[in-house]
């Protein structure tokens, strides 16, 4: 009887192993799989002039940049809102809205960004209003250079 | 508790209250760590296939970016995982190949597809040859230079079977020549289709064996089967043990050489000598005994019959012992084979070229990502590619008169069978020179010389001299003042 628990224990510790091994390999491909390829460089991309922003309604804008999604080099463009914060800097919303991500639009009557699938609200400032957003507008990073205004491309 | 029952049974029956024949040993473990390695192959598989696009535009930029843009972190070490993923695939293709040829070799020799197991051996042939389907479609998928070229001459094979040949050839490639349908095709059988065909004949495999039993070693047809020794857990751990041995030989091999990658496939591959996989030299090797027309007897008889008579066995041989000993024919027979297969395997080993070619270099973009590198210019082929004369052709009658005749020489003496025009040619590949500029350096005198005799000039060369293509003099000349025209000056 000894000899079968040996035998017995030898199954289970290579059939276990072949199993961890396996597992292990699967669940780091897929891991590995899952990420985006890390940029080392963040590039700028130009949206619109600061004179742009002179009059009291945020400015629509986009920008497109080349991104590799995985094997496959891609043009992403991106639909952003252009206005000043309370203190008179540049501020660049991303048009997806907080909720599900449909694409929010500027209502003149209302001075609010109003989201078309679930009547999302959010303030000039991007602050939610009304409806099911969980939080504000989401900010991207920006800075100006000379008369540009200019955005992180992510 | 009784919701349990069932299982209980189940497991009891095909593992726990198991008995197999006292005797039974390593050898009649080949078949469940075959049944491994293929589960092995079916989750590598099933996990490449997360980021493989079956297009000739990304499939080998998804293979490149699997080798080098997938990494694990472990205790701090970067670990290539998608390269000892798609290793793992690849080498245990290999190790499937050798662990069906061993089990199916350990069951011919030991008599074991006699009565009652002939169609256990049927369906075993039958997983012989899908499991061989699948790697001859597996390897076109990475789309490198070796894919490409080594499916081609896989494809070409196929059209000398007689008669259905060249339409068998056109519904496997998708199209009268290999391109984007084929890859696309290849897939989906290597995918889809062929496990589609393994799955229920591996089923039934699995079901008659445990029916059936094992053999005991030596027994003779019709002789009561003794099963006295524990199926669990001795025999398990034989055949687990052979299993871990075939995957630590398959990792070992990963980590040692790595899953191949050539260039990307280019369909103007003048000077590239391909090559199947290594399970294919020996089929490869033996098509290159017969020559012209009798090449069909390397393709499709000899491994036609073969496959026959391996489906027939059990009816051929109607010699009731088991025992290696005294089935001397079989025994014979089935070494003879052996040392042939081996042979012949060796063989086109020996004389294959070591002509791969590496992958291009990657281009970083600047932002640590990678660009493709641009795909190189397509010149246009036909008569738009002829060098124009300084008038500019069209006006010139008697220089297309005279091309035209030549062309037509040309096609009368099959040129084209090894040198490519304007880049087309029924062996691209063959290392004959391109006929468009093929003289620019000679003049008719020499080129109308090498026509007469191309040994004399060029020691060695496999080009027919005039005598052997019964070519007279007033051709040749003609073809080469032919030639000297096509080159630009």
């Amino acid at each position: 009887m000894e000899r079968r628990g040996f035998l017995a224990a030898g199954v289970a510790l290579i059939g276990g192993a072949i199993a961890a091994g396996l597992s292990w390999l699967g669940g780091a491909f897929v891991a590995a799989t899952s990420r985006w390829p890390v940029r080392s460089a963040r590039r700028w991309a130009a949206i619109c002039r600061l004179s742009d922003l002179q009059g009291p309604d945020p400015v629509a804008a986009s920008f497109s940049f080349r991104r590799l999604e995985g094997w496959y080099a891609a043009t992403v463009t991106r639909q952003v809102y252009v206005t000043r914060d309370e203190r008179g800097a540049p501020v660049v919303f991303s048009r997806r809205c907080t909720h599900l991500g449909c694409p929010v639009t500027w209502r003149e009557q209302s001075r609010t960004f109003r989201c078309p699938c679930h009547r999302g609200v959010f303030d000039p400032q991007g602050r939610v209003v009304d409806g099911p957003p969980p939080r504000g507008l989401d900010v991207l990073e920006s800075r100006i250079a000379g008369e540009m205004v200019e955005v992180a491309e992510a | 508790m009784s919701a349990r029952e069932p299982l209980r049974a189940f497991l009891a029956e095909w593992i726990f209250d198991k008995k197999v024949p006292a005797g039974t040993g390593f050898l009649r473990a080949l078949g469940t760590a075959l049944l491994v390695l293929l589960l092995v192959q079916a989750a590598t598989g099933m996990l490449l296939a997360l980021c493989y696009v079956p297009s000739p535009d990304h499939a080998y930029d998804s293979i490149r970016y699997v080798d080098e843009d997938l990494a694990a972190s472990v205790g701090g070490r970067t670990v290539a995982v998608g390269r000892l993923l798609r290793g793992v695939h690849h080498w245990g293709s290999s190790a499937v190949v050798v662990l069906a040829f061993l089990h199916l070799a350990r069951v011919y020799f030991t008599g074991a597809y006699k009565r009652p197991r002939a169609l256990l051996w049927v369906v075993g042939v039958a997983i012989f040859g899908v499991l061989l389907g699948f790697g001859f479609t597996g390897y076109l998928l990475p789309w490198d230079m070796k894919a490409f070229w080594a499916t081609d001459v896989g494809l070409n094979i196929v059209e000398t079977v007689p008669g259905v040949g060249p339409m068998l050839a056109d519904l496997l490639r998708g199209g009268p020549e290999l391109g984007a349908p084929t890859l696309t095709r290849m897939f989906a059988l290597h995918v889809l289709f062929l496990p589609a065909a393994l799955l229920p004949l591996a089923a039934l495999h699995l079901f008659l064996v445990h029916k059936l039993g094992i053999t005991p070693p030596g027994a003779r047809v019709g002789e009561p089967e003794v099963r006295s020794a524990p199926f669990f857990p001795d025999h398990v751990f034989r055949e687990l043990l052979v299993a871990a041995a075939a995957l630590a030989l398959v990792v070992g091999l990963t980590l040692w050489l790595g899953p191949p990658l050539e260039a990307p496939a280019d369909r103007d591959a003048r000077g590239y000598d391909p090559r199947p996989e290594w399970y294919f030299l020996g089929l490869f090797q033996l098509l290159k005994l017969f020559e012209g027309e009798r090449v069909v007897i390397g393709t499709v008889w000899i491994p036609g019959g073969l496959a026959l008579l391996a489906l027939l066995l059990p009816w051929l041989d109607r010699n009731p012992e088991r025992a290696p000993a005294r089935r001397p024919v079989a025994l014979a027979a089935g070494v003879v084979l052996l040392a042939a297969i081996a042979g012949l395997t060796i063989w086109g080993a020996w004389s294959s070229p070591t002509n791969r070619r590496p992958p291009p270099p990657r281009v970083p973009a600047g932002d640590g990502s990678w660009v493709p590198p641009p795909s190189p210019p397509i010149e246009p082929p036909g008569p738009a590619a002829l060098p124009a004369p300084a008038d500019g052709g069209a006006s010139d009658p008697e220089r297309a008169a005279r091309l035209a005749e030549g062309e037509k020489l040309m096609r009368f003496y099959e040129c084209t069978s090894c040198h490519t025009y304007h880049g087309k040619g029924d062996d691209v590949g063959a290392g004959a020179p391109e006929l468009v500029g093929a003289a620019r350096e000679h003049d008719v005198a020499w080129i109308e010389l090498y026509l007469l005799d191309p040994q004399r000039i060029n020691p060695g060369v496999e080009m027919p001299s005039a005598a052997d293509l019964e070519m007279s003099d007033a051709d040749r000349k003609t073809l080469a003042a032919w030639i000297k025209e096509l080159a630009p000056q």
